[in-house]
């Protein structure tokens, strides 16, 4: 065999070869990977917002209360609210696309702190003399104290879109040294609808519940105190006896 | 469409296990009091002589 001839073997051997590459059935398994690989790296990128934890804040102040009526009556809110949420640790939670509890959700200070803050400044805010500690100057000045039930916020996935709630739940009592007793639960919910459970979208959702709550307060304390004018307000002759 | 139908099954099957925390928002009404439970009146205060 000469020189030529085994050129042309070799390129006739090569070409069957390649012919028989050509038949080979693709390999599938890498295929997929190929295809499957943008997939992958969306769903990783999607769901990174998904296993972190994540904090929302609470405001120190809410503008736009528009309330009034206190009339410098005198209120006494115990700040902080006493916190007997069932879950403490955390303030909500993340969930991926199948409605799995995959991260936390912290909030910035205490709630049972912050919302009787809150409800102490809107009460300010709408003219009574409010105090955050100790007992009422006078007889028929009303204490209150607040019991956080429930501060949970969470992605509720629906069929084609979802939304962000937060639910607040908290308890009020109202006593006066004259005998008053009065008892009032507030659960207010803040609903955000969203495509994406971004951190933005958890913040409105509780500032929305927040606000609504600190706002349900504030209106049913003022109820209150006009439900019995005498409350809160300093006795004619008690002001008459330290004028003179 | 067996693939299909077995995401969807697991998929359903997940959904369903998943766990709430926050209320349905038909029931919040249920959790609000109206108004004020009154367990006692304030009394009225004697002025002063």
């Amino acid at each position: 065999m000469n020189l030529e001839e085994t050129f042309e073997t070799e390129t006739k051997r090569a070409d069957r070869g390649r012919f028989s590459m050509r038949q080979t059935k693709p390999n599938r398994n890498a295929i997929g990977l190929y295809h499957g690989f943008p997939v992958l790296l969306s769903a990783l990128f999607l769901s990174a917002c998904a296993i972190t934890d994540m904090n929302v804040d609470l405001p120190n102040r809410y503008e736009g209360m528009q309330l009034s009526g206190g009339e410098g009556r005198e209120v006494v809110i115990v700040v902080p609210f006493s916190d007997q949420r069932r879950i403490k640790k955390r303030c909500g939670m993340k969930k991926n696309g199948y409605n799995m509890d995959t991260a936390d959700v912290f909030c910035s200070v205490p709630p049972a702190t912050r919302l009787a803050e809150l409800l102490a400044q809107a009460l300010q805010e709408a003219g009574f003399r409010v105090k955050t500690h100790g007992e009422p100057d006078n007889p028929s000045g009303i204490m209150v104290e607040g019991t956080l039930l429930k501060f949970f916020v969470e992605p509720v996935i629906g069929f084609a879109m979802g939304s962000l709630e937060t639910d607040i739940q908290v308890r009020l009592i109202a006593t006066s040294k004259n005998g008053l007793r009065a008892e009032r639960s507030f659960f207010v919910k803040g609903t955000k609808s969203a495509m994406a459970g971004t951190a933005s979208n958890y913040q409105r959702s509780v500032d929305q519940a927040v606000k609504r709550i600190v706002q349900q307060m504030a209106a049913a304390i003022i109820s209150l105190f006009n439900q019995y004018p005498q409350l809160g307000r300093f006795a004619p002759a008690t002001l008459e006896l330290r004028l003179s | 469409m067996k693939r299909l139908l077995s995401f969807l099954i697991l998929s359903a099957l997940i959904t369903g296990c998943a766990r709430h925390v926050v209320v349905k928002p038909e029931e919040v009404g249920r959790l609000n009091s109206p108004d004020w439970i009154l367990q006692s009146e304030p009394k009225p205060i004697r002025r002063a002589e």
